[in-house]
Order: structure tokens, then C-alpha cells, then sequence
């Protein structure tokens, strides 16, 4: 009866703990901590090779498909590559999304887009 | 033997209860609340080279899932190597207001790995880790909050794949889990670790009575 009684509740407190870390996460995440460790590993200049950028846009594309939020710096880390790769006009286009998805970030958004502007004409 | 049931069932959920370990004073960070954070290259006091820049890659999760804004970290990095700001004595000695001005950050998290090792105990194999986590307020320079926690993997274990586990862990170095275990567990410990931030639905709402 004791025994019984010990194992409902010891079954209760497991299922209610669990039910508490299963908590969903605010941000689609997909594989950007990935692609952040592929950069770390590449110990040379910037560190984004072509899979952990690959890396970096599927999150996007899958945040995007899903009308997921993409959490902070992921689109700044997004144009500040496609800005490395020439691909200008994608990257401002990236910074501003970033500058609307999260205010904090304006101040650094804008200083990159007027940098990248004036490096353009 | 009812009664005895109860008390039984109550003794359990007593431990639960008690518990709450000594808890941080909020007082400044509440009152200078930052709504974004910018995470510093870690320094690192440990012997184990790589493991500060693996760390980095984990630690923004946790601090946006918690409702900060975090600056990306490799971005950071770069531009810090710009400013001239290329090592961590450099990074340290540096004024948090100089982080405003470029960056609009509100705050500054200043990390330092103190010890990363792996130890061996015949069939199974831990590491542990150990840092100190310092968020300062950009505009006053004032400690936000600070908190030194230790974290620690096991593998291995009383069988073949245990004893495989426990090797293949000594040899191939993923801090990966260690690290995600650590950030997570630094920030969202109860009482010790970061207030809900503004993007979390709790934002301002676990902010602790401070009983006379």
C-alpha cells in the first residue's frame, strides 16, 4: 500500500517535471549553433566557410517557411556574409530585417548598412 | 497507517521545497534592466585552448531564449579586431561605455573560463567545467550581475559500451554538450541566474520581493 502509494507519486513528480522542461522555444533555432561551430573550428580569417553558411541560410529559409521568429543576430550574421560576398543589395536587405525584427540592434544595423552604401558608389 | 501515508508523501515534496539556494541581489540589474547584451570573447584560464571559442557559440541560445537581444558573437569578434581590441587583456581593460558607443549595447557580458578537465576514474571519464560570468551596464559600469557555476559530463560506465564511451570521450574533444549544459544551466538557475528579459512573456514579472 506504502510501495504503491511511493511509486504514484515519484511517477507524478517525473511527469510533472518533464512536462515543465518541455517548455517550446521562443526562436527557431534549426541549425545556426551549428553553423557557428563550423565557423569555430575554421580558425582562419572570418572562419564562414560554404557549410556553415549553407548552414546559416537553411535556418533562415526553414525560420521563413515555418513564419517562425529567427532569433537575435541571425539575419545581421546573414548580411554581414552575403555583404563579405559582394552580394550588397541582399545584405542591407538582411540588416534592415534584423534593425525591424529587433530595435536593439539599430544602432549597429545602421552604422553596417551606411558603411556598405558608402563603399558601393 | 494513513497518516503515516500522508506524512510520507509530504516528506517527499518537503526536499523539493527547501531546495532554494542563497539568492542574488537584483537590485542594481533591476534598476538598470538592459534589453540587449553583447557577449565578449570568453578569456580563458583553463588549459584547454579551444574551448573558449566553442563556448561562445553556445552561450547565445540560452541568453535569447531568456529575452535578451544578443549581438551575433562572430560579428562581435570582427569588429572588435577592428578597433584594435585583439586580445582579451585589450577586451577587459577596455571602458564598457566604448561597447555603447559602437555597438548600442546595453550590456557587457564579460566571461572567463576558469578550468576545463577531464578526469579518469578507471571505467568512466567526466569533465567539468568552470566559469564566471560578469554582466556589467555599459553607461555606469556598474555589476548587473555575476555568478561563478560548475558544470560537469560523465560517460561511461559499468559495461562494454561504457568502457568504449568513456575512451571515445578522452579522444575526441566535443566541448559542445559541456558548454550548452553550462550556459544554460548559468543563466536560468532559480534565484542565481538572469532575469527574464524584455522579449520573455515574464519580463518584470519574476522580479524578486526583497523581504526586510
Amino acid at each position: 500500500m506504502i510501495r504503491q502509494l511511493l511509486i504514484n507519486s515519484l511517477l507524478l513528480i517525473v511527469l510533472l517535471s518533464l512536462t515543465a522542461c518541455a517548455k517550446p522555444t521562443m526562436y527557431y533555432w534549426g541549425n545556426y549553433e551549428d553553423s557557428l561551430y563550423e565557423r569555430s573550428l575554421n580558425t582562419s580569417g572570418s572562419g564562414q566557410t560554404t557549410r556553415s553558411f549553407e548552414l546559416l541560410e537553411s535556418t533562415i529559409e526553414m525560420a521563413e517557411k515555418k513564419q517562425a521568429r529567427v532569433p537575435p543576430g541571425v539575419y545581421a550574421d546573414y548580411g554581414y556574409t552575403l555583404f563579405k560576398s559582394g552580394r550588397t543589395d541582399e545584405a542591407i536587405e538582411a540588416l534592415k530585417k534584423e534593425r525591424e525584427l529587433f530595435p536593439e540592434s539599430k544602432k549597429l544595423m545602421d552604422s553596417m548598412i551606411s558603411r556598405i552604401q558608402a563603399r558601393g558608389k | 497507517m494513513k497518516k503515516i501515508h500522508i506524512v510520507l508523501f509530504i516528506t517527499m515534496l518537503l526536499p523539493l521545497q527547501a531546495c532554494v539556494p542563497k539568492a542574488y541581489n537584483y537590485n542594481t540589474f533591476i534598476e538598470h534592466h538592459p534589453r540587449s547584451i553583447l557577449v565578449l570573447p570568453p578569456a580563458n584560464a583553463s588549459t584547454a585552448v579551444e574551448a573558449p571559442i566553442v563556448f561562445n557559440t553556445t552561450v547565445s541560445q540560452p541568453l535569447a531564449e531568456k529575452g535578451y537581444y544578443v549581438f551575433p558573437v562572430f560579428l562581435t569578434q570582427e569588429i572588435l579586431l577592428d578597433l584594435g581590441l585583439t586580445d582579451e587583456g585589450l577586451i577587459s581593460s577596455t571602458n564598457p561605455k566604448k561597447f555603447k558607443e559602437v555597438f548600442g549595447a546595453d550590456a557587457v557580458l564579460y566571461i572567463t573560463i576558469q578550468q576545463w578537465t577531464t578526469s579518469y576514474i578507471v571505467i568512466s571519464s567526466s569533465v567539468t567545467v568552470k566559469a564566471d560570468f560578469k554582466l556589467v551596464d555599459t553607461t555606469t559600469g556598474s555589476i548587473l550581475w555575476e555568478r561563478t557555476h560548475e558544470a560537469v559530463e560523465s560517460r561511461g560506465g559499468l559495461s562494454i559500451q561504457g568502457l568504449v564511451e568513456a575512451a571515445i570521450n578522452a579522444l575526441i574533444v566535443d566541448y559542445r554538450p559541456l558548454a550548452r549544459k553550462m550556459n544554460n544551466e548559468i543563466v536560468l538557475g532559480k534565484g542565481l541566474g538572469l532575469l527574464a528579459g524584455p522579449y520573455h512573456p515574464d519580463y518584470k514579472k519574476d522580479y524578486p520581493i526583497n523581504k526586510e
